[in-house]
């Protein structure tokens, strides 16, 4: 499937679930003439309109896109591994989850033939503490739920 | 000149003078590595100004702003790969004179370059950015809501490949910022039951998500490419012991001062200007370069004169962008969009009502956005040789110091574990959208006017419910037609370029 038809069919079902999310939303008055409703409606609109023109003129265009789903391969578990950092920061804290998450991504992200492990330590160690420091001298909180 | 003189004094204090330096320094080192973009740096610097005070904090982003458009040359010249898109047209004159073997003197050039250039700019915006502020206060909601539009509009048509996904992105933006509270009547929208979204989606975890998730993505995609091709860092022509001769090319500089001077004009005219950015700047300068070159067949084999004219032009635009951003608080390209948000997220409403409210401030980012330049220019004489090594640190190190920079980033604002959440969930949308080929910087300008426009469209009409006046008050009805135009010249742009495509094929 080609990608334009793809991201148009994608934002024909958000603003479709926008406009029926807005109609249930009060309608103007004479006072504000468009309310909460009807700003957020006509933007929906447009949305849809210009995601069926998106979808219609991709799918009038010739020839076939193909897609590399081995490219997806190291970004995907990129991804995943930033998703699986965020999710265990609150149970292990900030200090531990940050050293956990900078040495797995590096490991996974180094070159595979030799793995520079003392680079990735020396790395993860001086940055977190600098994190940690930097923010206590600028007075900024850190994601710190338990250590 | 009471107001200039208590601006000067809250700016030059040796704690501000010590942030513009850290400042300028992130800036330029954040641009010098190849794939990370001004945007990213002014992004990822913020979180670390939310302790500050606004005149603190505003100086340091204006730091991080003038550094990094100076940052790309220097990957730009010494590698031939450009630090940041606005650095594109350096590499063509740069890296050849480095091949030549006169890096010191590409760098050099490019350095005094990017500080007269950007000093230009500066100062068009400090004369320019006081009388249209003194128009803008003559708009009233509906010339607001047009100009929202008409800013809009452009971005979506003229800054975009496809006009279809530009305005897509552009009312993706819009929608976005619909979520939260209704501006008029304080009644929660589309905040499906959770608690955390009645104040909408704080745009920094948004903006970090949209910018630094797909970059870093990108960065993963290319380790993976070489890793499958066993490729290792890019060739390098510069030797160990780099000499770099800044007088002798001031003196070069001085010569071609009115290549330097058209340069710097182009680029803040063209900053100003919505939709157009660095990339648009520095290619017109150095169009414009060559056309009045004695020396045009020479451009691109490694002379003066282009890297002179790209750099000029491309920090030109630092000082150009920012006159429609302070002065009427309508953004003209996605850096100048993160900078409004980083002026509200100091509790500063841009627009032309800033200049009457508080001068000091606004003459103290003028002297900010001036005194950055300096410190630019003396952060590249000490540590130009250095910079380089940035650029070829290893990319695997750089992407995971980066995301944890951007979780650290979307938690300091509200210190708010959804904040992290709201970092991911559109770091995956930003990735996605990226990938199908939807510009980012439309998203960003609705999302950030949004609820302007919102508010300024509803109040027009509880003013006068008349619709008709927005095509009859003579301002607002030139910008929604200036709006359809730059719509309908994109399109026959697109078309003529398609029909151009066909009749090659045939």
């Amino acid at each position: 499937m080609k990608k334009d038809a793809v991201l148009g069919t994608v934002m024909v079902i958000i603003s479709s679930i926008m406009i029926w999310q807005a109609d249930l939303l009060p309608r103007g008055n004479k006072w504000d003439l468009l309310g909460p409703a009807a700003y957020p409606k006509w933007i929906s609109w447009g949305l849809l309109i210009l995601s069926v023109i998106l979808i219609l003129s991709s799918l009038r265009r010739s020839g076939k896109e193909s897609w590399d789903w081995s490219a997806l391969i190291l970004p995907g578990f990129t991804f995943l591994i930033l998703m699986g950092y965020v999710f265990i920061m609150p149970m292990m804290g900030f200090i531990i989850s940050t050293l956990l998450f900078l040495v797995i991504l590096q490991a996974l992200l180094s070159p595979s033939q030799k793995k520079p492990w003392l680079h990735i330590a020396c790395v993860s160690l001086f940055f977190t503490f600098a994190l940690y420091l930097m923010s206590s001298y600028l007075n900024i909180q850190l994601p710190v739920l338990a250590l | 000149m009471d107001v200039f003189v208590s601006a000067l004094g809250e700016v030059f204090t040796a704690r501000i003078m010590g942030l513009m330096t850290v400042g300028t320094l992130a800036g330029i080192i954040a641009a010098a590595i190849p794939g990370f973009t001004i945007t990213m740096a002014v992004v990822l610097t913020l979180p670390f100004t939310f302790g500050m005070t606004p005149i603190e904090g505003l100086s340091t982003m204006m730091a991080v702003y003038v550094g990094g458009y100076s940052g790309g040359l220097v990957s730009g010249i010494l590698l031939g790969i450009p630090g940041t898109p606005s650095s594109v047209c350096t590499v063509f004159d740069g890296f050849p004179m480095t091949k030549k073997g006169q890096p010191g003197r590409a760098l050099s050039l490019g350095v005094w370059a990017s500080f007269f250039g950007g000093l230009i700019g500066a100062a068009l915006c400090i004369l320019l950015a006081v009388p249209i502020a003194r128009f803008g206060l003559r708009f009233g909601p509906w010339e607001m809501a047009s100009l929202i539009f008409f800013a809009l509009t452009l971005m979506a048509s003229l800054g975009s490949k496809s006009i279809t996904k530009g305005l897509m992105g552009g009312l993706l933006g819009l929608l976005l910022a619909t979520v939260g509270i209704d501006p008029i009547g304080g009644r929660p929208r589309f905040t499906f039951g959770q608690y955390n979204l009645t104040s909408g989606f704080a745009f920094l975890p948004v903006l970090i998500g949209l910018f630094a998730v797909p970059a870093m993505i990108q960065a993963v995609y290319e380790i993976q490419e070489s890793k499958r091709k066993g490729e290792t860092s890019a060739e390098s022509y510069v030797p160990k012991n780099l000499a770099i001769p800044w007088i002798q090319t001031l003196k070069e500089i001085m010569h071609q001062w009115v290549n330097v001077l058209r340069s710097g004009i182009i680029g803040a005219i063209v900053g100003a200007l919505p939709a157009a950015g660095g990339n648009t700047a520095t290619f017109l300068a150095y169009d414009q370069a060559q056309k009045f070159s004695r020396r045009s067949d020479e451009f691109g084999t490694g002379i003066p004169d282009g890297i002179i004219a790209s750099e000029a032009g491309n920090n030109g635009v630092a000082g150009g962008s920012l006159i429609p951003t302070i002065a009427l608080g309508v953004p003209g390209n996605s850096i100048t969009a993160v900078m409004i948000g980083v002026l509200i997220l100091h509790g500063i409403t841009p627009g032309p009502l800033l200049f009457r409210e508080q001068p000091t401030l606004v003459y103290g980012l003028f002297i900010a956005l001036v005194i950055a330049h300096f410190f630019m220019l003396a952060i590249h004489f000490v540590g130009i040789r250095w910079f380089i090594r940035v650029a070829q640190a290893p990319k695997y190190a750089l992407v995971a110091v980066v995301l944890v920079m951007c979780v650290v980033g979307s938690f300091a604002l509200n210190n708010r574990y959804f904040d992290v959440l709201v970092f991911t969930f559109f770091g995956l949308i930003g990735y996605i959208l990226n990938g199908a080929g939807m510009p980012l910087g439309p998203v960003v300008l609705g999302l950030i006017l949004g609820p302007l426009a919102e508010s300024n469209l509803r109040r027009a009409l509880m003013t006068n419910p008349d619709p008709m006046l927005f095509f009859t008050r003579p301002i607002s009805m030139t910008l929604i037609l200036l709006s359809l135009l730059s719509i309908v010249y994109s399109g026959l742009q697109i078309w003529r370029a398609g029909k151009r495509k066909k009749y090659q094929k045939s």
